[in-house]
This record gives structure tokens, sequence and C-alpha cells, in this order.
């Protein structure tokens, strides 16, 4: 047993064998890519990686997992699972927290878009445990556990069973796939309640110094529940009801942190430029689609090339500078579809006809963030979407959507846009929004 | 408008004037992916999202729809039903045939619940997804995907409209 020292969750408890893949290099890569793309040049503090990420999020599925198995015995009585499986899913999700992110590209998300046609971090992430060391480390892990608890191969844990679980598209009619257990496992890593979340909103905000991610961690693993409908075939994770107000205030967290931090205005600009930036130094402007040379790229690399780069663009200039643009004009965080937008759209045609003619005129929208909008659903069990709250008088599910006034205005989703000008005219570029608006209130 | 956009609201405002009814998000994700069943590719790329086929891309297709003012959606129920906004001339990007097609579609389906459309949809998908396209695997998948909600005739009921697909069991 090896523990790490964590600032956000204190000492993370890893197996020795765990430990293995945390120290071969396709982990430790992870040290090198920044949880938060630019947001350091923002957030000077925000120079956190995935590394301390992946695994928070290994020690916060244990936490979970373990609550919820629990919470659900002392409410029904009864155990989910017998004590093999639990141990045997358990070791599973760890695995699962632990190498979820290694596929991402450097800067995280921020580069995605130089990935060849169709493919995702995830793919990545598959080929990593798949094809390099970490698919023995996995093994090994799957081996012991067979040992230890003098079990058969219906309890191995294989590369291949990792991502049947948590990443194969469409794995429900695969012989091998156990629905809806997997589908429950799943969920705590994917979900509006995902240990993901749960994870980096407390990281994000320790790092950035800001307290918008805060919320109640210890009262709301402490919640955690099971919704099971065998009639409908269903096993989810819920909250229960007296866990509400804790579930209230990491749905919060996670609006303001979109707002403040995931979308603040100057990182958005600042990602673009870096993704140009990247551009430039990758061979045919495109990350490698070999897992051994995509492993090659982390922050550090990237951020030599674009200084060794004599022959520098505008953009990687301005990046290295950090020279960037100005936003005139931002809608408001709801903005509706027809009076916000058409006033955005003419805002947007005035700057073209009046603006300098050499001043660039950007625009930005929330809904081109890698990072997930946050909005509320109501639960449904058909989709599976939301999250069921488990109540005393019945055993119906509610929602967080149903049972939470504070909550009520999210479901309508986050639509802010924004428009940028070159630094240089944002003076004359204010003016002329200020004059239009003006002019506006008038008519 | 983007193609995928246009056919989308294309779809809803049909949905408005053959049913009667504004659609909620579910029911636009099952019609439109029996649409696209009957030979429309509308580039929604659909999988189990949890208990039932969902396309994020179709989703993200309404929502862009509502942040262009193209589509609003009434917040109040529990459905989120969607409607086209009077202002808009909505023109699909597919050929009159395949709107012919759609409107077949919706006409069809229009007096289904959203439990019989569930269903539906499942079967099909189990369909598309198992190697062995015979009655009883279909029906095993279905089964494992929704455990005991629908009974054996019900599921063989359903199977009976996949000479409307084309699908031969």
């Amino acid at each position: 047993m090896y523990q790490f020292r964590d600032p956000i969750h204190g000492f993370i408890d890893v197996s020795d064998q765990e430990l293995k893949i945390i120290d071969c290099p396709p982990f430790q890569r992870l040290r090198n890519i920044k949880q938060l793309a630019t947001t350091y040049l923002v957030y000077h503090g925000a120079e956190h990686t995935r590394f301390g990420h992946s695994l928070g999020v290994m020690h916060l599925v244990s936490r979970a997992f373990r609550s919820s198995l629990e919470n659900y015995k002392k409410n029904n009585g009864i155990e989910l699972y017998d004590e093999i499986t639990k141990a045997w899913y358990l070791q599973i999700l760890r695995i699962i927290g632990l190498t979820h992110d290694l596929g991402h590209a450097p800067f995280s998300h921020a580069s995605e878009a130089l990935f060849d046609d169709g493919i995702e971090h995830e793919d990545f992430t598959k080929k990593i445990i798949c094809e390099t060391e970490i698919a023995g480390y996995i093994m090994d892990i799957g081996e012991e556990f067979q040992k230890n608890h003098n079990v058969g191969k219906e309890y191995d844990i294989t590369p291949e069973l990792i991502w049947l679980i948590y990443g194969k598209k469409n794995p429900e009619l695969d012989p091998r796939y156990r629905m809806p257990d997997y589908k429950f496992l799943k969920s705590f890593m994917d979900s509006e309640l995902d240990c993901d979340k749960m994870d980096y909103l407390l990281r994000d905000s320790y790092y950035c110094g800001v307290n918008y991610g805060k919320y109640d961690l210890n009262k709301l693993l402490a919640s955690l529940n099971i919704y099971k409908n065998p009639k409908e075939n269903i096993i989810q994770l819920a909250v229960e009801r007296g866990g509400i107000h804790a579930f209230e205030e990491f749905v919060i967290a996670r609006y303001f942190m979109f707002i403040q931090v995931y979308f603040h205005k100057t990182r958005r600009h600042l990602d673009r430029q870096l993704v140009e930036s990247i551009k430039e130094v990758l061979p045919n402007s495109k990350y490698p689609t070999e897992v051994d040379e995509y492993l090659k790229w982390d922050d550090d690399l990237i951020l030599d090339k674009i200084k060794e780069n004599t022959n520098l663009h505008e953009a990687s200039r301005h990046f290295i500078n950090r020279r960037v643009m100005s936003c005139v004009y931002e809608t408001r965080v709801h903005s509706d579809g027809i009076s916000d937008i058409h006033l955005f759209n003419a805002i947007r045609r005035e700057l073209k006809l009046k603006v300098d003619p050499n001043c660039d005129i950007l625009e930005d929208k929330a809904n081109k963030l890698a990072h997930k909008i946050p909005t509320l659903e109501y639960y449904d069990a058909a989709s599976g979407k939301g999250i069921p709250i488990i109540l005393e008088h019945t055993d119906k599910p509610s929602s967080i959507a149903a049972e939470s006034i504070l909550l009520q205005s999210l479901i309508k989703p986050i639509n802010i846009k924004r428009i940028y000008v070159s630094k240089e005219y944002s003076m004359q570029a204010r003016e002329i929004v200020y004059e239009f608006l003006q002019e506006e209130e008038e008519e | 408008m983007k193609p995928m956009q246009s056919n989308v609201a294309f779809i809803i405002k049909n949905i408005q004037s053959i049913s009667g009814d504004c659609p909620g998000k579910k029911t636009l994700q099952k019609l439109v992916f029996l649409i696209e069943q009957k030979g429309i590719d509308l580039g929604c790329e659909y999988g189990l999202h949890f208990y039932g086929p969902y396309s994020a891309v179709l989703d993200a297709a309404a929502s862009s729809l509502d942040e262009e003012g193209i589509i609003s959606f009434d917040y109040s129920g529990y459905s989120h039903r969607m409607s086209v906004n009077p202002d808009w001339d909505i023109k699909s990007e597919v050929s009159e045939d395949q709107e012919k097609t759609i409107s077949d579609v919706l006409t069809r389906y229009k007096d289904w619940n959203p439990s019989k459309l569930e269903l539906l949809t499942t079967a099909i998908y189990a369909y598309d997804n198992l190697q062995e396209k015979t009655r009883e695997s279909v029906i095993g998948g279905v089964k494992k995907i929704k455990g005991s909600k629908y009974s054996q005739d019900e599921i063989n009921n359903v199977i009976q409209e996949f000479s409307y697909f084309n699908k031969e069991i």
C-alpha cells in the first residue's frame, strides 16, 4: 500500500499493483498535461495537471461506491451485491477512475480540434489502456484479484473489460456486457453527479483560488444511494432526499465554475490562440494517430516547439506574448434566442460596418466549449438522464429539478455569446457598441 | 442555418402540424430515429444512452435552434416541449421524396404513445446491433436492455413493424 498526499482529499491510498500503473510513463505524462489549458494565464494558480485529478477520481469513486452501497443496505436491509462482486466492481471502478484521462492531448480539451477527423481523446485512452504496458498491469491486477479471492476467470479484469464498461460505444448487446450493472458502474464516471466532476470542481476551484467550485463533498458522498427498479432493469446512482442541499451546492458550483473559469473570456481567447500555435508545430498540423508517437506530446514539448519556431505566425506571437483581443460585447448568461440574439447580431453588423477595417472581429459562444454546458434535466428513467432522488414515502424517484426551487432557473441552458476585437481598436469598438445600444434604447 | 439544423427544425414543425402537439425531447429523439431508419441520413449517430436510443448530436441541434431563436422550449413542464417560432420560414435540406417519407413516418406513428415508441426504437436498435437477426435474438436483446418492462407479446407486436423499415427477420 502506498499513499499520495493530495491537497484536495488528503491521503490517497493506492495498492502496489495500482502504483505500477501510476509509475509508468504513459501515466507520468499526465504530470505534464494541464487540467485547465491556458487558464493559468488568467488565474495564475491553475498550474495543476491531469495527474492529481486522476488520483482524485480514483479516490472518489471508491468512496462514492462504498457509500451508495452502504446506504442502499441501510434502506433496504439487503446487500445489492455479494462481497466478491462488490470488491470486483470496486477494483474495476478504481482502474477506470485512474485511467480515464490517459488519452488527453496537451493542454487537455483545448487542442482536441487537432485530432484526425472523427478521433476523440477517448480513442487514445483506449489505445493507451489496451496497447501500452498499462494493459499488462491491468491484467496483473485481475490475476491478483482472482488469487486473493479464490475465484475463477469470471472475475477477470482486463483492459478490454475496462474499456467495455467505460468507453465502448453501444456495448449493451455485447455478450460480456452485464446489464444493468455496468451502466450503474459507468454512472460513477459519466452522469450529472459523477466523480470526475466531483473532483475537478474542487480541484479547479482550489488551484484557481476561487470559491465558486466548492460544495460539501462529505455530505454529498454520505447522501449517495441507489435507485433500483428490477422491472425496468434499472440500477442507478441516486441521492437521498437529505442530500438535496449538498446536491444543489454541487450543481451551483458547476454553474459558477462554467461561467467564471471554464468559459472565462480571456481564457477562451488564449485557448484559441494556443490551438493556432500548436497547429504550426505539429507535423501536418495534426496529432499523430500512432499511440507511441502521440504519447511523446505533452505541454512542455508543445511550448518548447512554439518558442523554438522562428517563423511564428501572428497567433503564436500573440500567444507567446499573451496579447489577447478584447471582449467588447457579451450577451446575458441565459440570453433568449429571439431578442438577445437579434441584438447580438445587430451589434456584430454595426461593428463590421463602422470599426476600422484593419480590426479583427471574432465571435465565441458557450456551446463551442468542450466542457459540457451544465444543464439540469428532470430525472427520466427511460433515457437515464438526470439523477434520481430517493424519497422515503414512495418507490417512485423524484428529480433535483423538481425538488429544488433554487435550481429551477438552471433548467434554461447557458447561452453566452461574445464579440472580440483587436486590442488597439477596443476603445473605438466599445464606443460603437455604446452608441448603438443608446440608439436602440431611445427607439 | 446548417443542414442538420434546417432538417431538425423541419421535422419539429411537421410533428406540430401532423400530430397537433409540440414534441418533447424524448418524442423528437424517437421519431428522428425512425426517420433515419427509413433511409434518410440526418447524421444523428444514435447510441443507447442509458435505456433507449439517443442522439447527442440531435440534442445539440435542438439546443442550437433554441439559442438561435428558431425554436422555443417551454420549460414549465417536465417534458420541455419545443415549437418552431412562427417568424421563421423553415425549409429542409432533404429532397422532396425524403420530405414525403418524413411526413409518412410522422403520420404513421402520430398516435403511438412514448412507451410504445420506446419499445419499437429499442427493438430496432437491438436488431441493428445484434449479429443474429432473428426474432428470438431481438426479443432477448430487448429484454436484456429493458428487463421485464415489456411482455413477449408487446415485443412481438412491434417486430411486425420491421417490414415497414425493410428489416428482414
